[in-house]
């Protein structure tokens, strides 16, 4: 099933549909508690079901938003209070939160879910940034499944600029610019479906890689949809060849345009990696 | 020019090499070309060798009539295609080499990289490449390349570096050794720090470092105009542009000037940065699909172009200048 999302900055968080699955990058001058609240209750006035995702510490009645969200540790809720390299699956876990908790409103009679993720919670986790993306990739999955308006929300002073970039490139959309911006980004259009779209260059080296292996990991067969995809350089054109024999996973790219047919071929990369296809 | 005959022990043009023979043919004019290949070549095929002819037209169909029935058991190779950048040909011997050398078979093989249409900046790009195909192959397996200069065309000088290339040269049916190899003007650090042709006002100059890799590109785009490039070739160009970039960024101290004109039928890109490049075969290794990083940006470069001059030295780094050639498909467009 492909599901139809679209891709690009946000000039606020006023404007989002189901399966918007946006990156927020906040810094202190911004009021999160205000704005958070002005999100909600325009979920409110959707009849969706409200839904936060923060670490404990961050009392939630700091919101100027009464009651009526519910609000979940993640590190308690769903990875039983485990680091990173105590619990393998997070992202199927996280994205399996989600669904549960959509499936959960709509059994209650809501007509959607909106969730903030406060990605504070991964404080003294150890996740690595590949580990972040993997589970951002879990999230967008299902946040595309599930149709949900979700919000990750990384306070600057949280993170890293390479962790910042890491996280602009796995959500569709991105709200206020990043520092170290990586210049793609790869996001899920459906089951075992990712879009490409942007630059890949330099710049997505390590994160790239990261991204497509966790990916297709485990996974039947991987479509990726290059339609978007403005530009690649040799290095990312291979990182596509490794990731497919490193994972064993048959890729199919869709809309491959001619610089990385052409590219394929003279990095002789159809020998090496038979189970990619690339496809008009 | 500097000959010796060759000793009687050394074995002649026709024999079976046991280490790798590089030997510049002088001929003059078509008949003789046919008639010193011809020989060459069935000599090869009467020991079981394989046999790869890289020639330009009209000399492949006379070669291939004077073969007659031996003609099909010859390879052939469009030089005027693979030597188009000098810098492509050493990889169509290297996998020429490759593929016999696993199929257990001797080979051989014919290559005439120069000829009197190609260029000044052309003909001293071959030269290296000729220079260079010792240093590809010396250490390889053993096999005979012959390389034929036609000296009723080809400038005098042209016809006294053939033997600063190699260490033999044939003429008139006999083998010499040449004193004059290896010559001096020809050691990897003299080649590296060749003078480069003098530039045309840069249509863009831009410094870049990791951030300005997008902007890079946008400018080229925005130049694609004035460079004549059509959809096509400016992809191509682009990709030429960034990779020589990200080589800057990732071997040359992180950051570089890039330039870009337009000259004769060429749109040009220059890449300049603080790095030395010490091996004179780089860019002409064919990329092992299995390595992540590096390898690849300059074996791009140079598929992509149809000339590529790098030269590097200590004192003032690395400069890497790429031509396309645009004209053909202008030309096809009208």
């Amino acid at each position: 099933m492909t599901v139809t999302r679209v891709d690009g900055a946000v000039s606020g968080l006023d404007t989002l549909e189901g399966g918007d699955h946006v990156a927020w990058f906040l810094d202190r001058t911004v009021d999160f508690a205000t704005l958070a609240a002005r999100f909600f209750e325009q979920g409110t006035a959707r009849g969706e079901k409200l839904l936060m995702f923060a670490p404990q510490r961050r009392a939630v009645s700091r919101l100027p938003i009464g009651g009526g969200v519910t609000v979940f540790d993640p590190r308690q809720a769903f990875l039983s209070g485990g680091t990173r390299a105590a619990v393998w699956n997070w992202n199927e876990r996280l994205g399996g939160a989600l669904r549960e908790q959509t499936a959960l409103a709509g059994a209650e009679g809501y007509r959607g879910l909106r969730l903030i993720v406060d990605m504070d919670w991964l404080f003294d986790t150890t996740a690595t940034i590949e580990q972040v993306v993997e589970l951002e990739q879990g999230l967008d999955e299902a946040t595309a499944a599930e149709k949900a308006v979700v919000v990750c929300a990384y306070r600057l002073e949280s993170f890293t600029t390479a962790e910042i970039a890491g996280a602009a490139c796995v959500h569709p959309r991105t709200y206020s610019e990043a520092p170290g911006e990586v210049g793609f980004r790869m996001w899920a259009a459906g089951s075992n479906r990712w879009h490409l779209s942007g630059e890949i260059d330099l710049r997505a080296r390590t994160i790239f890689p990261a991204l497509l292996t966790a990916a297709a990991r485990g996974r039947d067969q991987l479509r990726l949809n290059c339609a978007g995809l403005e530009f690649i350089d040799a290095a990312g054109t291979r990182a596509i060849a490794h990731v497919a024999r490193e994972t064993g996973t048959p890729l199919h790219l869709e809309h491959a345009a001619d610089p990385l047919r052409s590219l394929w071929r003279l990095l002789g990369l159809e020998a090496y990696a038979p189970t990619v296809e690339l496809l008009p | 020019m500097n000959l010796l005959p060759r000793h009687p022990g050394d074995g002649s043009l026709t024999t079976r090499a046991d280490a790798f023979r590089h030997e510049a043919l002088l001929y003059a004019g078509d008949e003789q070309f046919v008639s010193a290949t011809a020989q060459f070549i069935r000599e090869g095929l009467s020991g079981d060798e394989a046999v790869l002819v890289a020639v330009i037209e009209p000399r492949a169909s006379l070669l291939r009539e004077g073969l007659g029935s031996d003609a099909p058991g010859v390879e052939f190779l469009d030089m005027a295609e693979v030597g188009r950048n000098p810098a492509r040909i050493i990889p169509a011997w290297q996998e020429w080499a490759e593929r016999n050398t696993a199929a257990g078979r001797a080979f051989r093989g014919v290559g005439e990289p120069i000829w009197t249409a190609r260029t000044g900046i052309e003909i001293l790009e071959c030269q290296q490449h000729e220079q260079l195909l010792n240093t590809a192959f010396d250490a390889g397996p053993a096999w005979s390349l012959l390389c034929p200069y036609d000296v009723s065309t080809l400038p005098p000088e042209v016809i006294e570096r053939a033997a600063h290339t190699h260490p033999a040269v044939v003429t008139q049916g006999t083998t010499y050794l040449s004193t004059a190899y290896p010559h001096e003007d020809l050691r990897t650090e003299k080649m590296l720090a060749a003078p480069l042709p003098d530039a045309a006002p840069p249509l863009c100059e831009l410094w870049f470092d990791i951030d300005d890799l997008s902007r890079l590109r946008a400018a080229v785009h925005r130049c694609a105009p004035a460079l004549r490039l059509d959809a096509r070739r400016l992809s191509d160009f682009v990709l030429v542009v960034s990779e020589l970039a990200a080589n800057s960024i990732c071997y040359g101290g992180g950051k570089g000037r890039a330039s870009l004109w337009r000259e004769g039928p060429y749109a040009v890109c220059e890449v300049h940065d603080d790095g030395l490049i010490t091996d004179p075969l780089v860019g002409r290794h064919k990329p092992n699909p299995r390595e992540r990083i590096g390898g690849a940006g300059l074996w791009t470069v140079n598929q992509l172009c149809d000339l590529v001059l790098i030269r590097s030295t200590k004192e003032l780094g690395t400069t890497v200048r790429a031509y396309m050639d645009t004209h053909a498909e202008l030309a096809s467009e009208s």
